[in-house]
């Protein structure tokens, strides 16, 4: 019978090696549990909120329609906030599920022909409304045209994550949008006028959770924005940067490779 | 007179419901994107009942619920705060709210 005090020394040191590594890898395990349980419990927590403007207008305007309230044009007013509200909670299950696709690497490039200028200023304009309630004014500044072949689901997820995270933070104040063309390269950037970023938090920004939930947290938005569009420019090989900006706010700069369709290996 | 109800949120679609339910309701409705421009607006306009968003960019729920305490002419006027939080997790930290309203809700509520 063989006691493991018999075993030689060696044998011992790779069991004992053995079982550290299975620590490890437990502990690797459970905080992965535990970052995925925060995941759901912040994903379950954005997607309620914008329920309530939905499910409160449809309300309104079926009860205003069952007492023969409601002129067509009004009809058409309620409508029309319903759909603006749908648009927000469908982009904030796109970034849900783009955290998805990122984490389990099923996330791909579709690039397709894509026209930047016209790009920033469509995204721009789903923020009409949102910018007048914060009472924020937009600066487009692109060329007339800007073509490339871009991811362009990808890079509207980048802008309007920028976009809203500049409104979010900087109300009251201007947001200037803009895109420059650099040859085989171009430059995105979202300036704002608000009280910037640390530098500790400018190092963090783009981390994953670094917004989560928890009972201290107090600001609204995907905890996951950032990192989202962090990953989303790396797997364009692009990078990131957020800057302090003159007289004021912040920048967050983006630089992204002027694909064409033939050249994307 | 009519009654001035101020919203405090973030959120334009939850803003512009209330507005809407109370503007039909005979209210005059003002709303607010954080809780700095909700102050201004307290001082300013002397609401006579506030909806709070508890999660604000800014200035939070939190800290409005404080300084209103601390501000004569805002303290004792009646908050509704919100929350897709359950209230138990916000309720430490906010002083003197009147009614807690979980997100989300139902204009029956």
């Amino acid at each position: 019978m063989s006691f493991p005090e018999d075993r030689p020394p060696e044998a011992a040191n790779t069991a004992e090696a053995a079982l550290e590594e299975l620590r490890r890898q437990n502990a690797e395990l459970i905080e992965a549990v535990a970052a995925r349980d925060t995941f759901i419990a912040v994903a379950a927590h954005e997607l309620r909120n914008p329920m309530t403007p939905i499910v409160g207008q449809i309300d309104l305007l079926l009860a205003a329609l069952q007492a023969g309230r409601y002129s067509s044009g009004q009809v058409e007013h309620r409508v029309r906030r319903i759909r603006r509200a749908m648009d927000h909670f469908i982009k904030r299950a796109g970034t849900l599920l783009d955290v998805s696709r990122i984490t389990s690497g099923r996330f791909q490039l579709a690039l397709a022909p894509c026209d930047l200028s016209d790009l920033v200023r469509e995204t721009v304009e789903t923020f009409t409304e949102t910018a007048r309630y914060s009472g924020c004014s937009f600066r487009i500044e692109v060329p007339e045209s800007l073509p490339g072949a871009w991811d362009r689901l990808a890079l509207e997820q980048i802008l309007d994550n920028l976009i809203s995270n500049a409104i979010k933070y900087a109300p009251s104040r201007p947001v200037t949008v803009s895109a420059e063309d650099f040859g085989s390269l171009v430059r995105l950037r979202v300036r704002d006028y608000g009280p910037g970023i640390s530098a500790g938090d400018r190092a963090r920004i783009f981390e994953r959770f670094e917004r989560a939930v928890g009972a201290n947290e107090r600001r609204s938005g995907f905890g996951v924005g950032l990192w989202v569009v962090g990953q989303l420019v790396a797997a364009m090989e692009g990078t990131i940067v957020v800057n302090d900006a003159q007289g004021g706010g912040s920048v967050f700069t983006v630089t992204l490779p002027r694909y064409s369709e033939t050249n994307r290996s | 007179m009519t009654r001035v109800v101020l919203v405090v949120d973030d959120e334009i679609g939850i803003a512009e419901l209330i507005d809407a339910v109370l503007t039909d309701e005979g209210y005059r409705v003002l709303t607010a994107v954080n809780g700095r421009q909700g102050l201004a607006i307290m001082a300013k306009d002397h609401p006579d009942l506030v909806f709070l968003d508890y999660m604000m960019p800014v200035m939070d729920g939190a800290d409005v619920l404080r300084a209103m305490a601390r501000d004569l002419s805002t303290d004792g006027v009646p908050v509704v705060l919100m929350s897709s939080m359950p209230e138990d997790l916000v309720a430490e930290r906010c002083p003197g709210y009147a009614v807690f309203m979980r997100k989300p809700f139902r204009i029956a509520q």
